[in-house]
């Protein structure tokens, strides 16, 4: 009882201060959750690489299902982590140097473009088996939005000067309001989440 | 000073709506993505293949606390099953805090009689950025079979690959999308999916409605809000 108190208490009282810069605005407090964040965030994030390293060593240990994609995945963070710690040995700019930045640059972000490529093929190919198992009226619209954002996205064709002004006309504001509802939905029930964990209603440490 | 005031009466609502609602009977809200997670429990047992959760690619330190702390109540809930022990769940996450946290829930489970030790290994870092995050997690259900492929949280459009990737294998998908284009790139994947304000309904076991009729007080409270301002301006202008 008294140990649920404390946890609850102390939960309680780091939501209301993490809440005092917002109702009254004190930089140094503000600075100072930033920094306790930044010390819990490093921690963490140590564990986290050991937690992924090791993960990844037993699949390699224990040749397990895609155990060379485990090869691969250790060898590149093992690079990119002694890189990153050279410069900041050798240049002193740690990860915002410009080796990382090339690391950044000409790697990491053009692998992730080519995956969010595919994105349109996989979205339309989802559409495309669920019109097939199961029609409906909210597929048929879901369709037509798709559509739509096709043509007006699609280059080197007059279709979106055609399909624009009925887009802009119809489709655009009951797609706004819709995301306006689900947004301010979204607000709410963070807040009563939020209003849950502070007043000790829920208990997000356990029993 | 506006905020300060709406807090207040938001607690004071809350507070009204969960111990009055001890005497209201109301069922809770029954939704698919919430309802489905003690019989994907049992399913993962008779089959022998995890449950794969998906905790979003945000983490417990900033604005999207709210959406993996709602993902990580199914794990919970999941956890908080007896049987849950014989087969534990696979967890994925992108944040390190989100990483400690599963662990944590993972501890807590541990005290049950069905789970001797916390199997942590279970807990995967699958990547640090939204997009590595998908990849890792489309690749890791791409190895292994698992009962139900379970996401929630901080997704946006990507997800669409790890939602694929789970069906192509076979699992169910149980999905509960904060974000609109989360939820509307998953929608032709599982359309009784929790949108918005309902994926933060998650709850680590059965209720109590005081909570469901506090979000629901909530609701009414803004809409009322939002109506008096749009006619204080109508009347202004």
């Amino acid at each position: 009882m008294i140990r649920r108190v404390v946890f609850t208490g102390v939960l309680s009282l780091a939501i209301l201060l993490a809440l005092v810069p917002y109702l009254w605005p004190q930089p140094a407090l503000r600075q100072a959750l930033t920094e306790l964040g930044s010390t819990l965030l490093a921690y963490a994030t140590l564990v986290a690489f050991l937690a992924f390293l090791d993960a990844h060593l037993r699949r390699i240990r224990l040749q397990g299902e895609g155990w060379p994609y485990s090869l691969v995945i250790v060898l590149s963070a093992l690079a990119v982590l002694i890189l990153a710690a050279g410069e900041g040995w050798i240049r002193g700019s740690g990860l915002a140097g410009p080796w990382m930045m090339w690391i950044y640059q000409y790697g990491v972000l053009p692998l992730e473009a080519s995956l969010g490529a595919l994105l349109p093929f996989f979205m339309v190919l989802a559409l495309w088996r669920r019109l097939r198992a199961r029609p409906s009226v909210e597929a048929l619209l879901f369709a037509a939005g798709v559509l739509s954002v096709l043509i007006l996205r699609s280059g080197g064709t007059s279709l979106p000067l055609l399909w624009g002004p009925l887009s802009h006309a119809v489709v655009e504001p009951l797609i706004t309001g819709g995301v306006r509802g689900i947004l301010l939905g979204v607000a709410l029930g963070v807040v009563v989440m939020m209003l849950r964990i502070a007043l000790g209603l829920d208990r997000p440490m356990g029993r | 000073m506006t905020m300060g005031v709406l807090l207040l009466i938001a607690a004071a609502l809350t507070l009204a709506a969960v111990y009055g609602g001890r005497r209201i009977r109301l069922s809770p809200r029954a939704l698919e993505s919430f309802r489905q997670i003690p019989f994907q429990v049992g399913r993962s047992l008779e089959t022998g293949q995890p449950l794969q959760f998906a905790l979003g690619s945000g983490g417990l330190l900033g604005g999207e606390a709210a959406f993996t702390l709602s993902a990580a109540r199914s794990l919970e809930r999941a956890l908080g099953d007896v049987r849950t022990g014989e087969v534990p769940p696979w967890v994925a996450v992108a944040d390190p805090v989100a990483l400690l946290y599963a662990r944590h829930l993972f501890q807590e489970a541990a005290r049950l009689p069905a789970m001797s030790s916390p199997p942590l290994d279970r807990i995967e870092w699958a990547g640090a950025s939204p997009m590595a995050y998908i990849a890792g997690l489309t690749l890791s259900l791409g190895l292994r079979p698992v009962a139900a492929n379970i996401l929630g949280g901080s997704f946006r459009e990507e997800a669409i690959l790890a939602g694929e990737a789970g069906q192509r294998e076979g699992a169910v998908s149980l999905f509960a999308m904060p974000d609109p284009s989360g939820a509307a790139a998953m929608w032709p994947l599982d359309p009784s999916l929790a949108v918005g304000e309902e994926a933060l309904t998650a709850a680590p076991r059965e209720d109590a409605p005081g909570r469901w009729l506090a979000h629901d007080l909530l609701r009414w409270l803004l809409i009322a809000l939002l109506i008096a301002a749009a006619l204080g301006a109508m009347g202004r202008g």
